[in-house]
């Protein structure tokens, strides 16, 4: 289960929904854990968002819901770590040390055969050296509003068989029109600064995927892609054109690589992502990238 | 006689051009644009874990605490 949605199976808000993972032994420790904490940092009857830290028998070391201010959380993480030294000591935790991981994909994406990382923000010029990054020191960080100046995000999209993406001869031809559209219904979405749905099938008012194998030397296969897509929902929608590339390794029915852009407009906001005052349009950027796990770790496999 | 003046103000919505489609020469460059460099993206080098359960029972296994970082959409801020 993903973390996110865990925080709100971990500790619901509905009285139902609580009563119904009363006896969850992860709901139980956080419980215990929350309920031990200064009552402010603790949103009692709210949703649990936040940064909690936490001893291996959930022992209170710090913690602050809706916490998003570094220089406010930064002196509760010392805090917490001069506690943490002072009962490991006092507790004889074995304080060893905690395996390195390859970079985490959701729980649901783990046994993905092809996993894509989805980036995407907002592009303020017309040449890719125009965007804004955040950088330490560079931005307001103190006031949460300011986010949206730098704002990023990243998504996953999951393929069941890379096959998909592999044109079956030379000459060019379409993606299976139902993934296209599925494709771009769950990626073209604009979470550059906070949460929308996907698109329904409704909204998608044109999505197309068209693939060309460009060069083949033994099993492997380069593949160029171009499509469009144009979704909408009333007033909200995104447009937008893409170009990709990928080798295919038919030796192993594996992507070696994928990368694919699409550049557009959005417009319009979701309750959620924060585009109330920018209704736009306005041009944006998705970036896809296969995603590789490293070996021995959790993620799409080899 | 009162005249009455319309006052109109038309706000024409400024159009904005659809971005150029991106294309084998700009494909690299335009990624690179809109993924996160490595400053951005220093959090991928904290070896997350992506479900609690397990989590816990890894703590208590290396006798370590946890830091849980929670919230209902994108960590970076938003909600």
């Amino acid at each position: 289960m993903p973390v996110a949605a865990e925080a709100y199976q971990l500790y619901p808000e509905d009285p139902s929904h609580l009563a119904r993972v009363a006896n969850d032994p992860a709901h139980r420790f956080f419980r215990r854990y929350g309920e031990s904490m200064p009552p402010e940092d603790w949103h009692a009857q709210g949703t649990k968002q936040g940064i909690y830290l936490i001893g291996p028998d959930g022992e209170y070391l710090e913690g602050r819901r809706a916490a998003s201010s570094a220089s406010e959380m930064l002196p509760r993480f010392e805090r917490a770590v001069e506690r943490w030294q002072q009962l490991r000591k006092r507790l004889r935790y074995a304080n060893k040390p905690v395996p390195p991981r390859g970079q985490p994909t959701p729980p649901d994406c783990d046994d993905a055969k092809m996993l894509l990382r989805v980036s995407l923000r907002d592009l303020p010029g017309d040449a890719p050296g125009d965007v804004v990054r955040w950088r330490p020191g560079a931005f307001d960080d103190a006031n949460w509003a300011t986010f949206g100046q730098w704002a990023w995000n990243q998504d996953w999209f999951a393929i069941d068989d890379p096959r998909r993406l592999v044109p079956s001869g030379s000459e060019e031809q379409a993606a299976d029109a139902e993934f296209a559209r599925r494709l771009c219904a769950e990626v073209f979405v604009d979470r550059v600064r906070g949460q929308a749905a996907s698109w329904t099938p409704a909204q998608v008012r044109s999505a197309s995927l068209r693939m060309r194998r460009v060069r083949s030397v033994g099993a492997l296969h380069t593949i160029e892609y171009h499509g469009e897509a144009d979704l909408a929902d009333g007033e909200r929608g995104v447009r937008v054109r893409c170009f990709g590339r990928g080798e295919f390794d038919s030796a192993s029915a594996r992507f070696r690589s994928f990368e694919l852009v699409g550049l557009g407009l959005r417009r319009g906001a979701h309750p959620a992502n924060q585009r109330a005052q920018m209704i736009g349009p306005s041009p944006i950027g998705f970036s896809l990238r296969l995603h590789v796990a490293a070996e021995g770790k959790r993620g799409a496999r080899r | 006689m009162l005249a009455t003046f319309f006052m109109v103000i038309c706000i024409v919505p400024q159009d904005v051009a659809m971005p150029a489609a991106p294309t084998a020469g700009t494909l690299g460059a335009w990624s690179t644009a809109i993924e996160p460099d490595e400053v951005e993206a220093a959090f991928r080098a904290i070896p997350w874990r992506n479900e609690l359960a397990p989590a816990i029972e890894e703590a208590k296994a290396l006798g370590r605490p946890i830091l849980l970082w929670t919230m209902n959409g994108h960590p970076l801020g938003c909600t």
